[in-house]
């Protein structure tokens, strides 16, 4: 696993050099005389502020011209936010909630749901869905009707890439297996997995929301089983 | 050449000169007619005329020498070929299809680019302004009062801005009523803000956009405040939104009056930083607008209420309607829109995909913002 906090941080090129083993589970290494591959299936795990104030949360407390926000956000480029299966934006939570909310679900409950779904996974002759060929997806994770017309529609309306299908289609799967829910995927479970794939790069693409934006992401690509 | 150039072209050609502002523009074009003016400049005589040389002062040389320099670079002929790409017309003071109501303004503009029908402008006419960072009570209230308006056959004009304009001209779009007009401060080429390219579009499209920039001009801070004075002078009403103590509004308000048109200002919490400005109109004696009637009534037009504006047909009841309302009008993470609701990540996630198929929400970096 490999986790970069700040990701923004880093200079694109960098972060683009990471596209091509993120694909290949392979880093290749060319000199000369020789090329050598180096096995590198690995799963990415990346963190950054939404500008470089970090108080892009709370509203109007943006310290950062808007020109800074796009420059930061730029330095992930499509390319490789679009090889992140799951993009999640974390909100600051607020004080009630830090001071004790509700609790949430026990470590060792969503361990026993994710277990379940490996095992499902492994029946389908993967270590995990990430893994399935774009081949065997109408195999392993056929849509309902109503969930191919919202995905077609989003194809169309270019707010998803083929590459981005693919990857929705196997994170929609993973959601309905740890729903426990086999057959064809729901419209929900599409719906779940588009959810999970927040639209960072457009958030500089004009008229913000009223007073700051993304607090904070955390996103989780290529999920790659770990070595 | 097959065809002599129109007046327009030089007219639009002087306008691209630098340092070329309105009142300079204005007093080249009075000395000599377009073509003449032209040369005029091009040979470093712009200043010989005495009026000229008045509105160039206190360096009327040097600006004479500024202008021919850059006029040898230039050429009406090209300048014209891109007005015509750009499918924009030149409109000059005292001709045809130029706004009747600037006629006898104390700053008139002498030439306006424009897209879209000039004829729009010829009706009555409410101006929409207030801050780009305004509180989702007045993008709100903002919107209402643009389709309000525009269904009870009210021209909208606003700047195009983030905030208070964009949401007034969203408005005034959501309905089949009057055709939006929108004055902005950059060439008509150059969408500014970029995010509200499909706006600019649509306001061209339905309505009228005007700039007194000439194509190209970037949105130089000194362009709004010149701006501003056109908008008020195109509007018979102002309508402040909300404006924060040191607003952009204040420019508009202040030559709103100068021109005797009316201000008024909707009301905001006393506690709200951008309601101070519109407070404290209101506090001066402004007329409050509570809703579209107000604004109605001070341009003595019928004050029966204009029935539902919207055009289109609600979000279906259940999921989809409750979450558009929990959504409101300020962004709003997905969590929170779950919180809101107390409904499944689920039912959520398929009432937003159905909405935002639909065209009422729209999603940027992971924030949920209504948009129709």
């Amino acid at each position: 696993m490999l986790f970069l906090d700040e990701m923004a941080e880093f200079p694109a090129t960098v972060l683009d050099a990471l596209r091509q083993p993120l694909e290949e589970g392979v880093v290749r290494v060319c000199r000369a005389r020789a090329s050598v591959a180096f096995p590198a299936r690995f799963l990415l795990v990346g963190a950054t502020n939404p500008c470089p104030c970090g108080e892009g949360g709370a509203e109007g407390a943006c310290r950062c011209p808007p020109g800074a926000r796009r420059r930061y956000l730029r330095r992930l480029s499509g390319p490789l936010l679009d090889r992140f299966d799951l993009r999640v934006v974390v909100t600051r939570p607020d004080a009630t909630e830090v001071l004790g909310g509700p609790p949430g679900e026990g470590t060792a409950t969503v361990a026993a749901r994710v277990a379940g779904a490996r095992a499902l996974a492994r029946e389908r002759g993967v270590g995990c869905n990430a893994e399935v060929p774009a081949s065997r997806l109408d195999e392993v994770a056929p849509v309902v009707p109503g969930a191919a017309r919202l995905l077609e529609y989003r194809l169309r309306a270019g707010l998803l890439s083929a590459r981005g299908l693919h990857r929705v289609r196997r994170v929609a799967r993973t959601v309905a297996d740890l729903a426990g829910a086999p057959g064809a995927v729901s419209e929900e479970h599409v719906c779940l997995a588009l959810s999970l794939r927040a639209d960072l790069v457009a958030a500089d693409a004009g008229d913000p929301p009223s007073h700051a934006g993304v607090r904070g992401l955390v996103s989780v690509p290529g999920s790659r089983r770990p070595a | 050449m097959s065809e002599p150039l129109p007046a327009e072209a030089f007219a639009a050609a002087l306008a691209g000169l630098p340092g070329m502002g309105p009142a300079r523009l204005r007093a080249v074009l009075a000395a000599w007619p377009a073509e003449e003016a032209w040369g005029r400049v091009a040979a470093g005589q712009a200043c010989e005329r005495a009026p000229v040389a008045l509105a160039c002062r206190p360096d009327a040389a040097g600006v004479a020498a500024l202008w021919r320099a850059a006029a040898r670079r230039a050429s009406p002929e090209r300048v014209w070929e891109g007005c015509v790409r750009a499918g924009v017309a030149v409109l000059l003071a005292g001709a045809g299809g130029f706004p009747g109501c600037l006629d006898d303004d104390p700053d008139p503009p002498a030439v306006l680019f424009s897209l879209g029908d000039p004829a729009v402008v010829e009706g009555r006419r409410v101006a929409i302004v207030g801050t780009r960072r305004c509180s989702r009570y007045g993008r709100e209230v903002a919107y209402e009062l643009g389709r309000d308006l525009a269904a009870a056959g009210v021209r909208v004009v606003s700047g195009l801005a983030l905030g208070i304009d964009g949401a007034a001209h969203r408005g005034a779009l959501a309905t089949a009523g009057a055709p939006p007009v929108a004055v902005v401060g950059s060439g008509l080429d150059v969408v500014y803000p970029p995010g509200h390219a499909s706006l600019w579009a649509d306001v061209a499209r339905a309505g009228l956009l005007l700039s007194e920039a000439p194509l190209g001009a970037r949105p130089e801070p000194w362009r709004f405040p010149v701006r501003n004075r056109v908008l008020a002078g195109l509007a018979e009403v102002v309508v402040v939104v909300e404006s924060a103590e040191k607003g952009g509004s204040r420019h508009t308000v202040e030559a709103a009056m100068v021109r005797d048109r009316q201000v008024m200002a909707v009301p905001g919490s006393v506690r709200s930083p951008v309601s101070a400005y519109t407070n404290a109109l209101l506090a001066d004696g402004c007329h409050p607008v509570r809703d579209a009637v107000d604004v109605l009534v001070a341009l003595g037009l019928s004050t029966v209420p204009a029935a539902s504006a919207d055009q289109r047909p609600p979000p279906e009841p259940g999921d989809e309607a409750g979450v558009l309302e929990a959504l409101g009008w300020e962004p709003a993470a997905f969590e929170d829109l779950c919180a809101r609701t107390g409904r499944t990540p689920g039912q959520v996630s398929v009432a937003l995909a159905r909405l935002q198929h639909a065209g009422w929400v729209g999603e940027r970096g992971g924030w949920w913002e209504r948009i129709g």
